[in-house]
């Protein structure tokens, strides 16, 4: 049986690019956020180093209000400059209606500095597929999306988070990133099994594999890119890559900076998982 | 609005503006006002989910102030400071701030705010944010130029001199010494922590002119005193008997000496001109 070769990359963060001009073969891409580009342009650059694949929390494709013209336009636009093969996204809002919004009609809608997992359930799935035709329409590259951590259950949930990524998976065909770390997250404070949540998923969807660091604190787990992905995770790559082989994982380490000898041995473990 | 999009702005209002949940925690009653009555919103969890989203705001300060950071992790009380910081800035506190260094006194003055003063992990972060914003500070401006010589050369300073600091100085009192912050900072998570001195570290953080690099100097009380005091306006004599209640003496003008011979302080005398 004939593998793809699964690329092994790095997330754009402090020192990144210094360890990939220090040893160029080191990964295959960085995964820059388009966030990013759009605020320091001259970070394009970095292309010169290692090849893009655009990540992005703008879309909203999980939220009722619509993402602007001027940043779809925006996205599209770093996609071919980048020359990404996919745009990630988050499966998940970053912008709502106004509080008042029924009141006021014209309030403007609440911007967060963070993706926020939406409910589960048929409305927001009609409307994820909504968007992602919506947004697709605009692109030329393909759009994945990323399971977000959930720290809460939205009200107005009527299945869970694998069910619902599932049933998008169905409808739509949507390509996938799937973050072991949130995946990992999730079920810790929902109190499922991270393995049988894998197991639920549609894998044969997944394009791209995240993982990074979480922390527990205050009862909760939480997403922590400033920390290592723990043994549990690189054990629950390993279970994914029984099952599928993905054209992607990243290594998402890019709040803090890292030692470099703690990013190349967890990069040179993830290159010795994908060429099993 | 569909249902849908009203949990949705419900929870977006909540994240942004935490003193929301404050008072939806008191007052169920106002949620029903958006619709949402009855239903099992998790008023806490969104709060403290709040704090994530704020301390991902301050990563841009991670490289700045590494130990602190590091030690805020050991105590795991990111997301709960963090939470309470995000409700402080929404209930009208001061808003972030836009540079590093003004996002950092933003964070640490909350932190002597809302600090648990018998915890030692929490005054050893305290300490720890201190250390790291006083040498932020001196890095966060250009330096200063070079003056040039020293109007007064060594073994010249008298009781009628004026001393002024070359360069920029800080001066902070700490608990802990840094490099025992450095090293509580990267200890395993359930080590000892080290013990609270009797005394304070008194501290000088010194940028020569046309230098990058910050010096730390450990003073005494009488260093401490005098340099709080040299403003390059008051002569020794003032300075002395602002110390010392009595004249500059031989002794003391000896023990001052040394800040001119090493190059932190320029001294002149009265009528010569500022450098």
């Amino acid at each position: 049986m004939v593998h793809r070769r699964t690329r092994v990359g790095l997330a754009f963060g402090p020192g990144a690019v210094d360890l990939v001009e220090a040893q160029p073969d080191l990964v295959d891409y960085l995964e820059m956020p388009f966030e990013q580009l759009r605020h320091a342009p001259a970070l394009l650059a970095t292309q010169d180093r290692a090849p893009l694949i655009l990540h992005c929390a703008s879309l909203s494709v999980a939220g009722f209000v619509n993402t602007p013209d001027a940043v779809v336009e925006a996205i599209a636009r770093t996609c071919a400059l980048t020359e990404t093969p996919w745009l990630g996204e988050h499966l998940a809002f970053i912008s709502a209606e106004a509080l008042d919004a029924d009141i006021d009609p014209g309030a403007a809608p609440t911007q967060l500095t963070y993706t926020v997992s939406p409910a589960y359930n048929e409305a927001v799935l009609e409307r994820v597929a909504d968007n992602l035709r919506r947004y697709s329409a605009r692109l030329d590259v393909p759009i994945i999306l990323e399971n977000p951590p959930l720290y809460f259950a939205a009200p107005g949930s009527t299945m869970g988070q694998a069910d619902f990524i599932r049933e998008l998976a169905s409808a739509t065909g949507v390509g996938l990133i799937l973050d072991l770390s949130h995946l990992m997250i999730s079920a810790y404070n929902m109190g499922a099994e991270a393995e049988s949540e894998v197991d639920r998923l549609p894998l044969e969807n997944v394009v791209e594999v995240h993982m990074s660091g979480h922390s527990l604190q205050s009862g909760v787990m939480w997403d922590d890119h400033a920390v290592t992905a723990p043994e549990s995770e690189f054990r629950l790559l390993d279970r994914v890559l029984d099952r599928v082989r993905p054209e992607a994982v990243t290594l998402e380490y890019n709040w803090d900076a890292f030692p470099p000898a703690v990013v190349r041995k967890h990069l040179a473990r993830v290159h010795d998982l994908v060429a099993r | 609005m569909s249902e849908a999009a009203r949990v949705q702005a419900v929870i977006a209002a909540g994240l942004t503006r935490p003193e929301l949940i404050t008072r939806w925690m008191a007052d169920p009653g106002e949620l029903d006002r958006h619709g949402l009555a009855g239903r099992d919103l998790d008023l806490a969890a969104i709060a403290k989910f709040a704090g994530l989203g704020m301390k991902v705001r301050h990563n841009g300060l991670r490289a700045v102030l590494p130990c602190s950071f590091r030690l805020l992790k050991r105590a795991r009380i990111e997301i709960e400071l963090f939470a309470a910081y995000a409700r402080h800035v929404s209930s009208g506190g001061a808003p972030l701030g836009a540079t590093n260094l003004e996002r950092a006194r933003g964070l640490a003055g909350f932190f002597e705010t809302w600090r648990d003063v018998r915890d030692p992990l929490h005054g050893l972060i305290g300490d720890s944010l201190q250390n790291e914003i006083a040498v932020l500070e001196l890095r966060s401006a250009p330096p200063v130029p070079e003056e040039g010589a020293a109007p007064l050369g060594r073994g010249s300073v008298v009781a009628s001199s004026i001393l002024g600091v070359r360069g920029r100085l800080l001066l902070r009192e700490l608990r802990f010494a840094p490099q025992v912050i450095a090293a509580a900072s990267v200890d395993a998570d359930d080590a000892p922590l080290p013990e609270a001195p009797a005394e304070t570290h008194l501290l000088g953080y010194w940028q020569a002119p046309a230098c990058e690099d910050v010096e730390l100097l450990e003073l005494d009380a009488l260093g401490w005193a005098v340099l709080t005091r040299l403003d390059g306006a008051r002569s020794l004599d003032e300075v002395a008997h602002a110390v010392t209640g009595r004249p500059a003496t031989d002794v003391f003008l000896g023990l001052v000496s040394p800040l001119v011979e090493l190059g932190m302080a320029s001294a002149r005398r009265p009528g010569q001109p500022s450098p």
